[in-house]
């Protein structure tokens, strides 16, 4: 476990984006100033093919990391042991520098839901997560980071908050934590909980990643929708986040209405100042007690 | 205590079927009730796999129309839930659902039928395809015994209706002609820059082809071609779509014997 701890800082990778089919080509000709990309894993989850070929090439450039949507790790179902072969056999190609998931739910039954539904926050469901994460980690032979979700929804029954769920979640089960910021604003606005003390509350030892992201805001609720650009009350909230936690590999998640790539490397840039400017101004004492 | 199981089961009901039994177990604020909570869930359940029918089956869309794919669309969704972890292959049941519910036009299975095709050859296994000289290198003692097999991405779609040019004039967003009951057949296939490409076949070549996949050697597989053409035609057919095949990227080099 003190080895796991102490490999967070060594791990830093920079600012990175993800990589998506449109900019397949330019990333390739032009070798765009993004220090890594992160990919869909279960995009490349396929026998073989032009999306293949393109990641093996950006591979040979670029450090990846692979991001997971469909693991289902909160689901009463049994992991799905045909799919953690398929990505532990992407993984042993693609040799990212690690691999993600959610800290969700997303079939039962063998339906699938295609979303990220969340836990209810109980003992049960902690238990639940927490054995099924090991049991991935253990067959993937590597840590994983398990991110944190937008939810539009609490459970009655639901005994903790997201956070105290969240945490203690990452210990039980020893992995990391991609914290994305976006979905910490997106659920803090729709469960009407602070965001601050969510993150006064994470252990800055298990932050390995965090994603930033745009949303849809429609007053009374917002939706993470990822079609639009990081908002301002976002990039203050990731100033926090990089003052409490120190620099940490950070991406912009762009999922839907993908502008050009030079307009997303802009937005990287951004997240780099704001990084640098919250590092500057962070008083050695902050940056010990946090 | 309801346990995490029946919860997750009470939630997919409600995505699935509307079913409200979740509702009850839902926090409801001031701002947002707990039902129009649920509600972006069941929203984007639906929108998702729409919007994946509809990227997938651009084609198919465009040839029903916005109102018609809809209506599809939501008939779909609602019957054939995803049991998938991969949304791609969320419309793989389509062309059935279409054979069924929509046997008056029996057209619109055989497009959605050849739309799946293009994305399997899409992401279909790598393996090496033959070099362009691979006949001119080969003894004339090594022809009868010589032996192929498909690209993994060959595919042989064999169609009743002109499904392909309906295809191909909507692609232009031109005007699709009218359906008629046409047979023909198509190789469809991905090339050496990875680009996914058809070409109709002559019942011969659909012979030749299924011939070589059978692993039959070059003398074998002549015999099979005796039915199409005389005994004098054969070499230099063979010669010719052999060398067109091996240019388009579509065949490789046998796997191991099977003799
Ligand atoms: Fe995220």
């Amino acid at each position: 476990m003190e080895g796991h701890v102490k490999a967070v800082k060594d791990d830093y990778l920079g600012f990175g984006l993800g990589l998506r089919t449109d900019h397949f080509e330019e990333v390739l000709q032009g070798s765009p100033k993004v220090d890594w990309f992160e990919v869909i894993s279960e995009n490349f989850m396929v026998a073989g093919g032009k999306p293949r070929y393109y990641l093996q090439q950006v591979r040979e450039r670029y450090p990846i990391v692979m991001h997971g949507v469909s693991m289902s790790l909160g689901s009463t179902d049994p992991l799905d042991m045909n799919y953690l072969k398929q990505l532990k056999a992407l993984t042993d190609e693609i040799q990212p520098a690690w691999i993600s998931d959610h800290l969700c739910w997303s079939q039962l039954g063998g339906i699938n839901s295609h979303d990220l539904l969340p836990m209810p926050y109980t003992e049960e469901a902690l238990k639940h997560i927490v054995s099924n994460i090991k049991q991935a980690q253990d067959f993937l032979g590597r840590q994983m980071l398990i991110e944190n979700v937008s939810s539009y929804i609490s459970y009655r029954e639901s005994a903790m908050t997201e956070w105290e769920f969240y945490s203690a979640v990452v210990e039980e089960a020893d992995c990391l934590m991609l914290l994305d910021i976006n979905n910490i604003y997106v659920s803090a606005r729709n469960h009407h909980f602070d965001a601050e003390q969510y993150l006064a509350s994470i252990n800055p030892q298990r932050v390995r990643q965090m994603h930033l992201a745009g949303h849809s805001d429609y007053g009374d609720y917002i939706i993470d929708t990822h079609d639009h650009p990081v908002v301002d009350s976002v990039w203050q909230l990731y100033a926090k986040a990089i003052q409490r936690f120190g620099p940490v590999s950070t991406m912009i998640e762009r999922d839907d209405d993908i502008p050009a790539l030079s307009e997303l490397i802009g937005e990287l840039d951004q997240a780099r100042r704001i990084s640098a400017e919250a590092l500057t101004g962070l008083s050695v004492g902050s940056l010990v007690n946090g | 205590m309801v346990s995490l199981q029946e919860r997750q089961a009470q939630m997919m009901a409600f995505l699935l079927n509307g079913d409200e039994q979740i509702a009850e177990h839902i926090s409801s604020s001031e701002l947002v009730n707990g039902n129009q909570r649920l509600e972006i869930y069941s929203n984007g359940y639906r929108l998702r796999l729409k919007e994946t029918l509809a990227v997938d089956h651009d084609i198919l869309a465009a040839y029903m129309g916005d109102e018609a794919f809809d209506e599809l669309a939501n008939k779909f969704v609602e019957s054939c839930p995803s049991q998938n972890k991969s949304l791609r292959h969320f419309a793989q049941t389509l062309p059935d659902f279409l054979v069924e519910h929509y046997a008056q036009y029996p057209q619109l299975a055989e497009l959605a039928a050849f739309e799946r095709r293009l994305l399997f050859s899409f992401d279909a296994a790598d393996a090496e395809p033959l070099d362009n000289d691979f006949l001119q290198r080969l003894a004339p003692e090594d022809w009868p015994i010589c032996r192929f097999s498909w690209h993994p991405s060959l595919q042989i779609f064999d169609c009743q209706y002109n499904v392909v040019p309906i295809w191909q004039e909507l692609k232009q967003e031109q005007a699709p002609p009218a359906p008629i009951e046409q047979r023909s057949r198509w190789a469809i296939w991905r090339n050496a820059e990875r680009l996914t490409q058809f070409t109709s076949l002559m019942g011969v070549e659909v012979a030749l082809l299924q011939s070589l996949a059978n692993g039959d050697n070059l003398s074998h597989a002549c015999e099979q071609l005796l039915d199409y053409l005389s005994e004098e035609e054969i070499p230099s057919f063979l010669h010719s779509r052999l060398q067109s095949y091996i240019s388009n990227g579509m065949l490789c080099l046998a796997k191991e014997s099977k003799d």
